[in-house]
């Protein structure tokens, strides 16, 4: 789901707020891809589109999930059948929805961290923002005028 | 006399049902599942068998309500289950009853025909046929097709 008009306003007026280019003031995302079963949840309910489901579909990730679900019965019969382990991602046909691997693009991450909740393997953590260091700014006369014992 | 309740079908059954219809048939060598569309494909095989060309004895018809049923998973399940070959044959294109199922059917078995590559299968194995109501002999011959490709391919190996 695109980020509103009303939202990016809100975003442009928070400080420090540096949407496009990184977030600075969310949480720091990371992915364990290996990890990762492909449902699709976290592209459910990313907010700026960071997480959506790709093009391409890993046959492996078939193969590994797990085996009460819809996703594992699916892989459990291709296992059956399998000759050599899988090869190359698969290009996906367009009518196909489930079956994607999603694509994560840092850039344009919130880190809002409702993938992280949601992720029903534990792929996706979301740890406390970095406390960086301010970027430089113009000296203003508050601190300039320290008091000298 | 106490009526005996049938078990409750669950989805998971009817996407077993390829399979189910392999082990229900007598050992002919080799089989193929053919799942049909009510609208045309079936119709069209119920009239081939009042006609002079009868179907080869390796198919195994599955009647489903249209092809835009038929997921993924149906098509693999026929083939661990013991199929050698799985065709759907569903409308002309343009011509669904639902509108759009056979396109959706058409792209799931193109995925499960990569899938195949993909782990070293043969993706002839899968296939779709497309046909109207009024033509058995169309789908005599897309049978036929199939059980000859399915013939040549080698024997599929199931761990």
């Amino acid at each position: 789901m695109p980020l509103t008009q009303r939202g990016r306003e809100v975003l442009e007026r928070l400080p420090q707020a540096t949407f496009g280019t990184g977030s600075t003031f969310g949480c720091e995302i990371v992915r364990h891809d290996e990890l990762c079963v492909g449902c699709g949840k976290c592209a459910v309910v990313c907010p700026s589109g960071a997480c959506r489901r790709g093009d391409l579909f890993d046959v492996s990730q078939l193969l590994g999930a797990p085996c009460d679900s819809r996703r594992g019965a699916l892989g459990a019969a291709l296992r059956r059948i399998q000759r050599r382990p899988p090869d190359d991602p698969i290009e996906v046909p367009a009518r196909i929805t489930t079956y994607r691997t999603i694509e994560y693009e840092a850039t344009t991450c919130l880190g809002c961290g409702a993938c992280a909740r949601v992720c029903p393997v534990e792929a996706i953590e979301a740890l406390a923002p970095k406390a960086e260091p301010a970027p430089p700014q113009p000296a203003s006369p508050a601190t300039s005028t320290g008091v000298t014992p | 006399m106490t009526a005996v309740a049938a078990p409750a079908r669950t989805q998971r059954d009817d996407e077993a049902a390829g399979a189910a219809a392999v082990a229900a048939a007598p050992a002919a060598g080799r089989a193929i599942v053919a799942f049909c569309c009510r609208e045309c494909a079936y119709a069209a095989a119920d009239a081939s068998a009042n006609s002079r060309t009868p179907l080869p004895a390796t198919v195994r018809l599955v009647l489903v309500p249209c092809t835009g049923r038929v997921s993924p998973l149906h098509l693999l399940e026929a083939l661990s289950g013991g199929a050698d070959g799985v065709m759907v044959a569903g409308c002309l294109e343009g011509q669904c009853h639902y509108r759009e199922g056979n396109y959706n059917a058409i792209d799931r078995v193109l995925f499960v025909q990569r899938l195949l590559t993909s782990v070293g299968v043969e993706p002839e194995r899968v296939r779709m046929f497309t046909m109207s109501a009024g033509e058995p002999p169309r789908f005599v011959a897309a049978v036929r097709e199939m059980d000859r490709t399915v013939a040549a391919l080698p024997a599929l190996v199931r761990s």
